[in-house]
Formats: structure tokens, C-alpha cells, sequence
């Protein structure tokens, strides 16, 4: 079965493992039965996927919208900010992802540095 | 000359009058075609695409002259105003953001009728190219319009009562809708989804203009059965494509021309084998494309796909479809939002390729005979040594162009700018809603040894051959007009509208309209009187990021506010 008709079949919870898959050609991806919302999150693929084209440089530079890196926002801020989103400026996640996967987001954004060199 | 110039204004007068008695008089395809003096009957100013009125009361003698006469505030403008105003019979329709439509007397701004559609808010909520509208069509006595939650909506011409209200799209699912304006032609109203980076198939619908029922449907990813072997490991299923701009109509041939949006993700890793390869193995018919489409059943006529497996987000969707004639030859001239302009016949056959950037390395060059890429840059995941040019946001904008037949000359906005790039692989997100798919992490630069800039040039349409060059600051956004006065309009990306002399290009006037521009342009005539009609109002995919990258005005620019600003002599 291939990739693409799979994610059209599967649940939410399913579907967010599929971040995980992003290292083999296209045609050889296969999903992982993940369906834990604690499973780990490529936050670093989904701002390549999603978030990145108004969070600059994997959120290392501003854009669209702020510069995440070293952030002064609090976690409960940018918690509310991907559930609810900002009219006219950021969608709204909430449906998308479980608050587990907004923590590893959030991580994420804590940890992000400049590029080397 | 001098007799008829004479007795014009008499018969302009006239016909104004009658028009007016017989408000909202029918609008039908033979109308649109004709262009008349007055109006500004479809998206393109008429079926041409010429952006372009024939009125000439303000011109290059009193342009000094023209001031505000009137101005409407629609509300609620989050990501300011980008729709082309159209104009019938004395009367102005237009949309704000929310699908907001108005129609207004021309003459005095008063409001006739309005119509704020109900719309799903908690979908637009998780929207990313939105609340923004583009336009509405008009014909049959009707006026359509598109929605972020993926209806078409026909209101009376007259009362702005619903007529109908189509659901074409499973938005919920989907995420993304409506947000460019519908063409009206011959019975059938015809509007593209949006698509492109969203993970879908890129539908543009054929509608019956008198009942709202879907007549038709042509999948822009793998529309046909050729199509479908062109994308390979079933990367179809998610495919992006979409026309999110109106096409035309070309009544000789009973053919919708429509440009069709970039595959998804919008960068590959495929590596130079993107045959094979990547994401999205293959060509990607009919992404980034020029479609023809029978009106009557939506099937594929012909078609020429500018930039086969697009790698860039340099997709067709833009634009303008120039149509002229010219030592007998009948030739559509269509601009790629790469800064590429393509010069085709009517059977979408290449009769050239022009380039109106500095800027451009995602390709050596476009061979101006066949059309094909040589050259082409085909990334690998990673870090992209050389930024790409143009940026994202393309060498040229969204909005359109103008041609003037009287210089012969086409008046079109070029942008200078470029992007850093670490392509990476993603995967589709299609449940519980779509998500954007980018396939990068990119951030925007300047030209190698140069400054982001923008500039109006004046070329032959056809050859390419430049005339004349306006430069700005930061690349303005919006539409331009030409006018039988023999003058130019751009609105810029500060604020200011600027007439230019269509001969030369040397600037004439200029009024700033208190924000920046990013939509239409036009001109119409109420009661003999001539009227430029420009919408105000800054926000979305390419001016949200002039306040980062620019700052000055852009800082505290609002990216939630708008207005209709209408202009005559005093």
C-alpha cells in the first residue's frame, strides 16, 4: 500500500506519527502504527512542512511572524498561540495536535540555536 | 480626428444616462467582450485581460488635477484589501476580506446593497492563505462570489439577495477554499480552488450561471489519464495544483484559459533525477500550467506546462491572459510568476519566452522557441549553497499587468529579490485537516551584491524589448493600470498611487493613500464623468513580511485595515 492512501485513512492520532517518516524515497515510505499522542514529534521536519513559512529559518529568524529562537514568550503563551492562533496573522493547531505535542513544540522552540557556521 | 474627438463626450454622456435609467442592465458575454467605454465588466478588465480603459478625460494635461472624490471602508479588512473592483452600469461591485461584497454608486460612494456571507469561522481560523477575497464576477444579473469555506454564492445584481449558494469543496477536509475572483462566460461561472503547497488535487469548477448546479470539474493533478503517469508513487493523491487566480475566456475557440498552481511540496529533494526521484516523481501534470478547457464540459483542449516538475513555487496561477493580434498572428501573452513571460498563439503553442527579472538562477534560461527549461536547478536535501532567485513571492506578483493597445506597450511590475534554502523531506499531512507541505526551511534575501528592489517596466508584449523603467524601493504588489489618457497607474507597497506617462514613464502625480496596496486597479465612467478606482490595504503571503524585512513605514503599517479609495478630477 502506498503512502498517500494511507495518511487519507488514517486518525488524527495515527497521522502524527507520519512526521516521523521522512527519510525514505517516496515510493518506499511506509507509517508507523503510532498512536500515542506522547510519541516523539520531528518538530524540525513540521516547520519544514508547515510552520516555516512564516517562522523563518526553522523559527530561527523572523518572517511572517516572529523569530522563535530565544523567544521572552512564557510556555502558557505560545501553548495559547498554536491552540488558538491569531486572526489574520497564525491558523489555529488546536485541533491538530494534543497538548503533548504542543509541549514538544514548545521544546523545540527552547532549544533552538543558530546554525553552525 | 479633431471632428470626433468633438462629438465623444456628447455620445459618452448619452449612453452614461441611458445606462444609468436602466440600473444594472444585463451584463452577457458579447459585453464583457466588447469592453465598453465605461465599464469594468470581469476580473481582466474584459476577455483581452488588457487591464486597460479606453477613458481618457483624465489624462496626461490634468492629471495634476485628480483628487479623492469618495471613499468606502468595508471593514473587518484582515490582511487588508486585494480584490479588483468591477463596474456596471454606474455601479462599483467589490469584496473585502470574509467574501464581504458591495455594491456602490460610482459617483458618490453611497452603498446600494451589501452582502456579508456566514462563514465557517472556525475552519478559517486554522487557515493559512486567507480571509482574503480577489474579486467577484458579474452576468445573467447576477454577482458570484467565492468563499474561504469553498462555496460560490450568486447574489442579485440589483438587491444582493442570494440566488444561490454552491458548496464545491470539502473545505473541513481540505483546509483551503476560495479566495481569487470567478470568470463569467457564456452561461457557466468558473472558479479554481486554492491548492499549491496544500496536499489535494487542485479542482476549478464549471457552474451553471442560472441554477448554481456544478457543470463541471477537471482535476488540475491528474486530470487525465496521460496526466496521471506523470506523477509517480501515487504523489497524485496529494499532489497540491489549484488555479486560486481567474483565467479568461476566448469566444472563438468557446475556451477558458486558466493557469493552473505549483505542485506539492513546493521544493523536492529529488536531486537532478526528478523523473524518478523525490517527492513527486515526474512531470506533475498540470501543475504550473496554461490549461484550455471547453467551457461547455471542461474538458482538456491543450495545454502548456511552463515549468514541468516546478521545484520552486514559480507557479502559473498569476496573472494575466494578454490577448492580442499582430501581423496577423493571434497571441496570448501570459506571465509565470518565475518573472518568465510567455508569448503563445491561441493554441497555447510557444512563440516566445521573455524575462522581466535581474534576478533569476532557478534556470540558466527558458528557450524562447520550445519553451523548454535549460539549466534548471534541482535541489538535494540540504543546504543550498546559492540562494534562489526570485524569492517565494515571485518575480512577478499575483496581481496583473496592463497592456495599452494604444502605445502597443505592456506595463508590467518586475521584483528583485532572492531566498536562502535548506530543503528537507516531509511528509503529507492530510488528516485530521490538510496541512501546508513546504518541503524547506527558507528565509528572504537580497539579489548577490545588490538590494531588493521593484520596478514598472514598459515592454513590447510580444518581443520583450524595453521601453522604459521605473524603479521602487520595495516591489509594489498591487495591479496596474493604463488608460486611453495615455497614463499608467501603479500602487505602490507604502501607500502612495503613482500616474506615469505611458510614453516615456516619467511620473506625473502622485497621492498617498494612507496603506499599502496589494489589489486591483481600475477605471470607469459615471454620467460622463471618469473615475480610477484603487482598493487600500496591506497584509498576507508576500506583504507580511515587508514590516521584518524593510521596516520603516512597514512597521506600523496595519495588517487589518483597508479601504476603497475612488479618484476624479477635482
Amino acid at each position: 500500500m502506498r503512502l498517500a492512501w494511507q495518511i487519507t485513512t488514517l486518525s488524527a492520532a495515527t497521522m502524527v506519527a507520519l512526521f516521523m517518516i521522512s527519510t525514505l524515497p517516496s515510493g518506499a515510505q511506509q507509517t508507523t502504527p503510532g498512536n500515542s499522542d506522547n510519541q516523539q514529534l520531528d518538530v524540525a521536519q513540521l516547520f519544514a512542512t508547515t510552520c516555516g513559512w512564516c517562522h523563518s529559518d526553522g523559527g530561527r529568524a523572523a518572517g511572517k511572524g516572529p523569530q522563535l529562537m530565544d523567544t521572552k514568550r512564557d510556555d502558557d503563551f505560545i501553548r495559547n498561540r498554536i491552540k488558538h492562533g491569531k486572526e489574520g496573522a497564525m491558523p489555529a493547531f488546536g485541533a491538530t495536535f494534543s497538548d503533548a505535542q504542543i509541549d514538544q513544540i514548545i521544546k523545540y522552540i527552547r532549544t533552538l540555536k543558530p546554525h553552525e557556521g | 480626428m479633431k471632428r470626433r474627438d468633438a462629438c465623444l463626450p456628447v455620445l459618452v454622456v448619452g449612453m452614461a444616462l441611458t445606462a444609468s435609467t436602466a440600473f444594472a442592465q444585463s451584463v452577457d458575454t458579447a459585453r464583457i467582450e466588447a469592453a465598453g467605454q465605461n465599464d469594468w465588466l470581469t476580473y481582466h478588465g474584459s476577455y483581452k485581460s488588457y487591464h486597460y480603459s479606453p477613458l481618457s478625460q483624465i489624462n496626461t494635461n490634468n492629471v495634476g488635477n485628480l483628487s479623492v472624490a469618495w471613499i468606502h471602508i468595508p471593514g473587518r479588512s484582515t490582511r487588508g484589501l486585494q480584490s479588483m473592483p468591477l463596474a456596471a452600469d454606474g455601479v462599483l461591485y467589490y469584496t473585502g476580506s470574509y467574501s464581504r461584497t458591495f455594491a456602490l454608486n460610482g459617483a458618490t460612494g453611497e452603498v446600494i446593497w451589501s452582502y456579508f456571507p456566514e462563514l465557517d469561522e472556525a475552519l478559517i481560523a486554522r487557515q493559512t492563505h486567507s480571509p482574503y477575497n480577489r474579486g467577484v464576477a458579474i452576468g445573467e444579473g447576477k454577482v458570484y462570489v467565492g468563499t474561504m469555506d469553498g462555496r460560490l454564492i450568486a447574489l442579485d445584481m440589483k438587491t444582493g439577495k442570494v440566488m444561490w449558494d454552491t458548496k464545491l469543496i470539502d473545505s473541513q477536509k481540505l483546509t483551503v477554499g476560495f479566495t481569487g475572483a470567478p470568470l463569467y462566460a457564456k452561461g457557466t461561472v468558473v472558479i479554481g480552488a486554492q491548492g499549491g503547497e496544500w496536499p489535494g488535487r487542485g479542482p476549478i469548477f464549471g457552474v451553471d450561471a442560472a441554477t448554481g448546479k456544478k457543470k463541471w470539474e477537471f482535476l488540475t493533478v491528474a486530470g487525465t489519464d496521460e496526466a496521471m503517469k506523470t506523477w509517480g508513487n501515487d504523489s497524485w493523491r496529494t499532489g497540491g495544483g489549484g488555479g486560486w487566480m481567474p483565467g479568461t475566456y476566448d469566444a472563438e475557440a468557446n475556451t477558458v484559459l486558466w493557469g493552473t498552481a505549483n505542485p506539492a511540496p513546493l521544493y523536492d529533494w529529488s536531486g537532478a533525477d526528478y523523473k524518478t526521484q523525490g517527492a513527486r516523481p515526474g512531470d506533475n501534470l498540470y501543475t504550473t500550467s496554461v490549461i484550455a478547457l471547453d467551457i461547455d464540459t471542461g474538458k482538456l483542449k491543450s495545454y502548456h506546462q511552463e515549468l514541468p516538475h516546478d521545484a520552486w513555487d514559480f507557479d502559473s496561477a498569476v496573472g494575466e491572459f494578454v490577448m492580442l493580434d499582430r501581423d496577423g498572428q493571434k497571441y496570448v501573452v501570459h506571465p509565470n510568476k518565475s518573472g518568465y513571460i510567455f508569448v503563445y498563439d491561441r493554441n497555447l503553442g510557444v512563440k516566445n519566452v521573455w524575462r522581466i527579472t535581474q534576478n533569476s538562477n532557478f534556470v540558466k534560461d527558458i528557450d524562447p522557441k520550445t519553451g523548454e527549461l535549460i539549466g534548471r536547478r534541482d535541489f538535494s536535501a540540504g543546504k543550498v549553497s546559492e540562494p534562489l532567485c526570485p524569492h517565494i513571492s515571485g518575480g512577478v506578483s499575483w496581481n496583473s499587468g496592463s497592456y495599452n493597445p494604444k502605445t502597443g506597450l505592456y506595463y508590467k511590475l518586475g521584483q528583485e529579490w532572492c531566498m536562502t534554502l535548506e530543503v528537507q523531506k516531509t511528509t503529507p499531512i492530510v488528516a485530521p485537516q490538510a496541512q501546508l507541505n513546504i518541503g524547506a526551511d527558507f528565509k528572504i534575501a537580497p539579489p548577490p551584491g545588490g538590494e531588493i528592489y521593484g520596478h514598472l517596466d514598459a515592454r513590447d508584449p510580444i518581443t520583450g524589448a524595453k521601453k522604459w523603467e521605473v524603479r521602487f524601493p520595495e516591489p509594489p504588489l498591487g495591479s496596474v493600470l493604463s488608460t486611453g489618457g495615455n497614463l499608467v497607474f501603479v500602487p505602490d507597497s507604502r501607500g502612495t498611487v503613482h500616474a506615469y506617462d505611458a510614453d516615456s514613464g516619467a511620473e506625473l502625480w502622485s497621492h498617498g493613500d494612507g496603506t499599502g496596496h496589494q489589489g486591483g486597479i481600475i477605471s470607469y465612467a459615471v454620467n460622463g464623468k471618469q473615475y480610477i478606482a484603487v482598493v487600500a490595504g496591506f497584509g498576507g503571503m508576500a506583504s507580511d513580511d515587508y514590516a521584518p524585512t524593510f521596516g520603516g513605514v512597514y512597521k506600523s503599517m496595519p495588517r487589518d485595515d483597508g479601504a476603497l479609495v475612488v479618484y476624479s478630477l477635482k
